[in-house]
């Protein structure tokens, strides 16, 4: 017989928050986040000729195009508009992919959770995880093509790596709630992938955000995403705005394009991007922890 | 040791029918009055719809848990509810909140008022015909599903092998697939590489261990899910019916495994329709019908009821079986 006792693992009528269980029940299980980020990357690459280095290459000819189709329209308005155009597609593309990934991974697992304990929110974890590897991928190209272009290094790059996390912790949040959704209602993935498409027009990632209207400007300064993008962007390669000229309809007129050198968002700006990642993925994380119970019924 | 209540329903108490949409039968249902004894007493009759659950959540549960029990099944109940038109897209749900048009649901109770107390080293079996809840009250116990009414108490880690594949990666080599379900068992990667040599020992599929799992016959996957669970070396066991898959050799290996399982103090839940494998494996077994446990004891005598009852079951002709039904009701 066995000398001591185990503790009890589970006790269905247990009062404690479930948002604090779960809490510690991913902690108990971080090596199958582990184990499945690294399933994730060896199935999605193993039979891919080129390999890992596909991940840099994605973004890499999404820069090229958008550079060959955008560089006209823009003109010299952005300077070093590839290495713009990059900053903002791997910040863009961590919460795309991850918040995308999230839902499926989720929904894709029902079948698993329908037959052991596991808890759900780890898949949705693991695939945030995964879009955060795959970033810091893109990352190694985003610098060489930077120091290609010749852009003078700053010490602000540095920067670069905590607009990382916050859009990190941004899209868990975001993650949380639609994969959340996607359990109980089918047909919220593919709305999902259309507002994303539409979001992502609307978002200055490959446009600074000089050319829009100016009260297009003004609500964009709401956007998070916006907000996270814009502080990589301006961290490598600095920010543009519009001098002089003259308002016609809600529209500056003949102003001339001043590029600022790089630098870090003011501290207004930085509290607003760390209190809005965090207030996502609170009502992320209450959001699914009150509702997982139920997951096994839908799945 | 095993301890059940046995639950005596009255005769009106929810059956598959259950209540749709304002009429409910069953306010009866709840666990919260019945005494320990077994008696039932019950509660107030033509609650409106809903009331079952909350009223029988409220009450105290019938078993209080005792620090040497493995499993403590107290006053469990489980209820699926089915809508009767389906609603699986939020289109639809606007809608029907702007409609204010409102779905019934088709109640059916898997498990009704359960109760079970399984003691560190028990083996245990649950006997009983298919959709009977068995496979609904390991889920309960596994922690997959939470009970709509009543507790669950498990002390220790458990390693459900409760569907074949569960937890499996087709793409995956059997290798890499050893790592990921023991992850999914809540084990560390350091802990499974203590164990990756004895689990493929165990397993037999050295050949195969990195070809990809869907290349696996469903002996192979079932070898395989074993031999993680048994090596991962859990508290308590959860077997469903899985190893019937195997062939002899390896139901025989399955078969010692589980015996020193239990010797060493281990607890073992199966679940099985092969009789003869309850008989050797298991002390004690329950017997499960409609969802309540209606018999429990030791193995040879619960085993023999069962039989006989489905014997008696199969001897009848379609009609005599109505017959039986209504005199039951």
């Amino acid at each position: 017989m066995r000398q001591s006792v185990p503790a009890v693992s589970y006790d269905s009528a247990r009062t404690q928050l479930q948002a604090l269980v779960e809490a510690q029940e991913v902690w108990r299980y971080r090596s199958l986040v582990r184990n499945l980020v690294s399933r994730d990357l060896k199935v999605r690459y193993k039979r891919s000729a080129l390999g890992f280095v596909w991940v840099t290459l994605n973004p890499l000819l999404t820069t090229i195009v958008l550079s060959i189709a955008f560089s006209y329209l823009i003109g010299s308005s952005q300077p070093y508009y590839p290495v713009f155009v990059l900053a903002g597609l791997v910040i863009w593309n961590l919460f795309a992919q991850g918040s995308v990934a999230a839902m499926s991974n989720l929904v894709g697992n029902g079948s698993t959770l329908r037959r052991m304990y596991i808890p759900p929110s780890v898949f949705v974890i693991s695939a945030v995880g995964s879009a955060l590897v795959n970033l810091v991928f893109t990352l190694i190209p985003l610098v060489l093509i930077a120091l290609a272009m010749r852009v003078p290094f700053h010490l602000t790059w540095l920067y670069i790596p905590i607009a990382c996390v916050q859009v990190t912790i941004f899209t868990l949040g975001v993650g949380l709630i639609i994969s959340t959704m996607s359990v109980f209602f089918n047909d919220i993935y593919e709305m999902y992938l259309v507002l994303i498409t539409a979001f992502n027009y609307l978002t200055p990632v490959f446009y600074p955000i000089n050319i829009l209207p100016i009260w297009l400007q003004r609500i964009e300064v709401y956007n998070p995403m916006y907000l996270f993008v814009s502080a990589a962007q301006t961290a490598i390669v600095g920010s543009t705005v519009t001098v002089g000229g003259t308002l016609v309809q809600g529209r500056l007129v003949g102003g001339t394009s001043v590029t600022l050198p790089p630098a870090i968002p003011d501290l207004k700006v930085q509290l607003i991007t760390w209190a809005s990642a965090f207030l996502v993925f609170t009502i992320g994380w209450l959001l699914f922890t009150r509702t997982e119970a139920k997951f096994a019924y839908h799945f | 040791m095993l301890t059940t209540s046995n639950s005596s329903d009255s005769p009106d108490s929810p059956r598959e029918n259950g209540a749709n949409g304002g009429h409910g039968a069953n306010g009866a249902h709840g666990g919260s009055e019945r005494k320990l004894s077994g008696n039932a007493t019950f509660g107030a009759r033509g609650n409106r719809f809903g009331a079952a659950a909350t009223q029988a959540g409220r009450g105290a549960p019938t078993l209080e848990p005792s620090s040497d029990d493995a499993i403590l099944v107290s006053g469990v109940s489980l209820r699926y509810r089915m809508p009767t038109e389906r609603i699986s897209s939020l289109k639809e749900q606007v809608i029907r909140t702007i409609t204010r048009r409102t779905v019934g649901y088709n109640e059916f109770w898997a498990l009704r008022n359960i109760n079970l107390r399984i003691k560190f080293g028990d083996s245990v079996a649950l006997v009983g015909r298919n959709g009977a809840g068995k496979s609904s009250l390991l889920k309960v116990i596994a922690r997959v599903i939470a009970p709509t009414s009543g507790r669950v108490v498990v002390r220790g880690n458990v390693a459900p092998i409760i569907e074949l594949g569960a937890g499996f990666h087709p793409e995956l080599t059997g290798r890499e697939n050893i790592f990921l379900n023991g992850a999914m068992l809540g084990f560390s990667e350091p802990a499974m590489k203590r164990k990756f040599d004895s689990i493929v020992d165990f397993s037999e599929l050295e050949a195969f261990i990195d070809s990809p799992i869907r290349t696996y016959s469903s002996g192979m996957t079932a070898r395989l899910a074993f031999a993680i669970a048994a090596e991962a070396d859990p508290d308590l066991l959860i077997v469903d019916e899985v190893l019937s898959v195997g062939d002899e050799a390896f139901q025989k290996k399955c078969e010692t495994r589980m015996v020193r399982f239990r010797e060493r103090g281990c607890t073992i839940l199966y679940v099985t329709h092969a009789l003869d494998m309850a008989y050797k494996l298991c002390e004690r077994a329950v017997w499960i019908e409609e969802g309540r446990a209606i018999y429990s004891g030791p193995t040879p005598k619960v085993v023999n009821l069962f039989r006989e009852s489905m014997e008696f079951e199969s001897s009848l002709s379609a009609t005599q079986k109505r017959q039986v039904v209504k005199v039951e009701r």
